[in-house]
């Protein structure tokens, strides 16, 4: 490897919010994979985060679990605290927690639903890089990472709450761009598109296909995102070799059609004559 | 090794930032045509430098903007490595630093013909050879000016943004096909033609001494767009198409401090 190429995260600590599952266990990994000590948050299923850890632990990785809602911004600070005290340091964050509350346009849609949306994603990220940046600030280089969503492009309808949560995600990321690159931070946008998750496997229900590999075919590529997609990418631009790259929104989707995926799983069901 | 077993043609692969493309993915496995039309002495130092480290590369002489001589480039790359799976669109002139008011229609053309004629004829050519193989993966190397198009730029605002328009449409034509495309806009290369460019506005005259003031710590190499169209070519790359995505060291949308008092203020 020549000098800068490098795709090696040792060295490095990661803290993955949301950390435990889906995408954001497959984020997880992806750095440990590349060298990164890794702090694994999650806010309701223990059992997950302890999983992904002792995954992270056989890599050969250390790695922590720590309880806390990020829309909690006492809570986001103790854990900052407890990941800088266990590991060292934190000079990677992956914003990843997200929550979704389907199906209420805004004429009809419920306050808390909404607040809480809005609270998990937008101050959710705002409190964890407020908790990070002074620690990030004394490292060599810092890395935050904003998990956005297609939604902010595809925008549709009855989701209102995580449209406007994960296009305020990517106007924050562009913006903090700017304003931590003297510090050697760089900050990017990961948007993917539905991914093979819990969170999607209630549309697969819905529209009546009993698995992802139904749905397959149907899909650019002949496959439905997969978690590591992201979580590749992740690793990727924390590395020497993506270190050039910020300010970025950068949509993992091999070129979906930029249309609601309600609308294209109920298309996909139409047309396998589901 | 993330390309092995792949094979790359890298436009305008001679020099700058094209070499570095043709070298990182040399590095990954991947055996490279390196295209020049020009620079034959250069095309060969990196092709030696690739067999040097054990990989497969070989110089090929072609003027993109010519389709007859893309064809023949496209049949003797099939010939010497059995096909083509990565294109990268490199190939590129700079365009006059004029208002468009004194730019020539000649002049004009001339840059829209090497970049987005040139992006059209190799990608042309290989598209149906591409689709039958497992996967494809088309890169155009755009530029940060489709990000704030400065003035006095016409012919390159134009010709890069008609790359990235071209692209973002074939994306979603090909993407059925396994062909995966992408754009990498890079910002501030010390390429030639950038430190000749510093040396006139800012006096400045190597690259350490501008590394000093970037926010990272130093300017671009080559090898950062490299890494970038790597792994966008790469497994762990495959679900990203589509996508215009901008490598400028943490100089996006405000000047760079040392252009700022320069002649061209709207540098970026």
């Amino acid at each position: 490897m020549s000098e800068g190429n490098s795709h090696s995260l040792e060295g490095r600590v990661a803290l993955v919010t949301g950390g435990s599952r889906g995408i954001g266990r497959a984020i997880s990994l992806a750095m440990a994979e590349a060298g990164a000590d890794v702090m694994v948050n999650f806010v309701s299923n223990e059992g997950a985060a302890e999983e992904t850890a002792g995954e992270i632990r056989a890599l050969g990785r250390k790695a922590l679990i720590y309880k806390a809602n990020v829309g909690d911004a006492d809570a986001v600070k103790t854990m900052v605290g407890v990941a800088v005290e266990g590991l060292g340091k934190v000079d990677i964050l992956v914003c990843n927690a997200g929550i979704i509350r389907r199906d209420s346009h805004v004429h009809e849609a419920d306050l808390e639903e909404f607040r809480e949306v809005i609270e998990n994603h937008i101050m959710g990220a705002f409190n964890c890089v407020q908790a990070v940046l002074p620690n990030m600030r004394e490292q060599a280089r810092g890395d935050i990472h904003l998990i956005g969503s297609t939604n902010a492009k595809m925008l549709p309808m009855g989701l209102t709450s995580y449209n406007v949560a994960k296009a305020g995600m990517e106007v924050m990321g562009r913006v903090l761009s700017k304003e931590e690159q003297g510090h050697g931070i760089r900050v990017n946008v990961i948007a993917p598109t539905t991914t093979e998750t819990d969170m999607a496997s209630g549309l697969l229900k819905r529209y009546g296909f009993s698995s992802f590999r139904e749905v397959d075919p149907y899909l650019p590529l002949g496959r439905i995102a997969q978690p590591r997609d992201t979580g590749n990418l992740c690793a990727f631009l924390a590395s020497e070799a993506g270190g050039h790259i910020s300010g970025q929104v950068i949509y993992v989707d091999a070129s979906q059609d930029r249309k609601p995926t309600q609308e294209f799983f109920s298309s996909a069901a139409q047309r396998s004559g589901i | 090794m993330r390309l092995e077993g792949r094979v790359a043609l890298v436009t305008g692969g001679s020099r700058g930032i094209g070499a570095g493309i043709a070298r990182c993915m040399a590095e990954e496995g991947a055996a490279v045509v390196v295209n020049y039309v020009q620079s034959e002495r250069l095309a060969n130092e990196v092709v030696e430098g690739i067999r040097g480290k054990g990989g497969r590369a070989m110089a090929v002489q072609a003027d993109v903007g010519n389709y007859g001589q893309v064809k023949s480039m496209v049949e003797q790359s099939i010939a010497e490595f059995g096909k083509v799976d990565i294109l990268v669109n490199n190939a590129g002139i700079a365009g006059p630093s004029e208002p468009m008011a004194d730019i020539s229609p000649d002049e004009f053309e001339a840059v829209i013909r090497n970049h987005l004629i040139g992006s059209y004829n190799c990608t042309y050519c290989l598209l149906h050879h591409m689709r039958g193989l497992e996967r494809g993966d088309v890169i155009f190397i755009s530029s940060r000016q489709t990000d704030f198009f400065p003035p006095n730029s016409s012919p390159y605002n134009a010709a890069k943004a008609g790359m990235d328009g071209l692209a973002k449409g074939l994306a979603k034509e090909e993407r059925y096909n396994g062909i995966r495309v992408n754009v990498v806009a890079p910002g501030l290369v010390p390429t030639d033609i950038l430190m000749e460019e510093l040396r006139a506005t800012t006096g400045k005259d190597s690259v350490e001494e501008v590394d000093k003031v970037m926010p990272f710590g130093r300017m671009m190499r080559p090898e950062d767009i490299g890494n970038l169209c790597t792994f966008l070519a790469s497994e762990q790359g495959s679900h990203i198409s589509g996508e215009v995505i901008y490598v400028r060291g943490g100089v996006g949308g405000e000047p760079p401090s040392f252009y700022v008092n320069g002649p061209k203020p709207y540098y970026s």
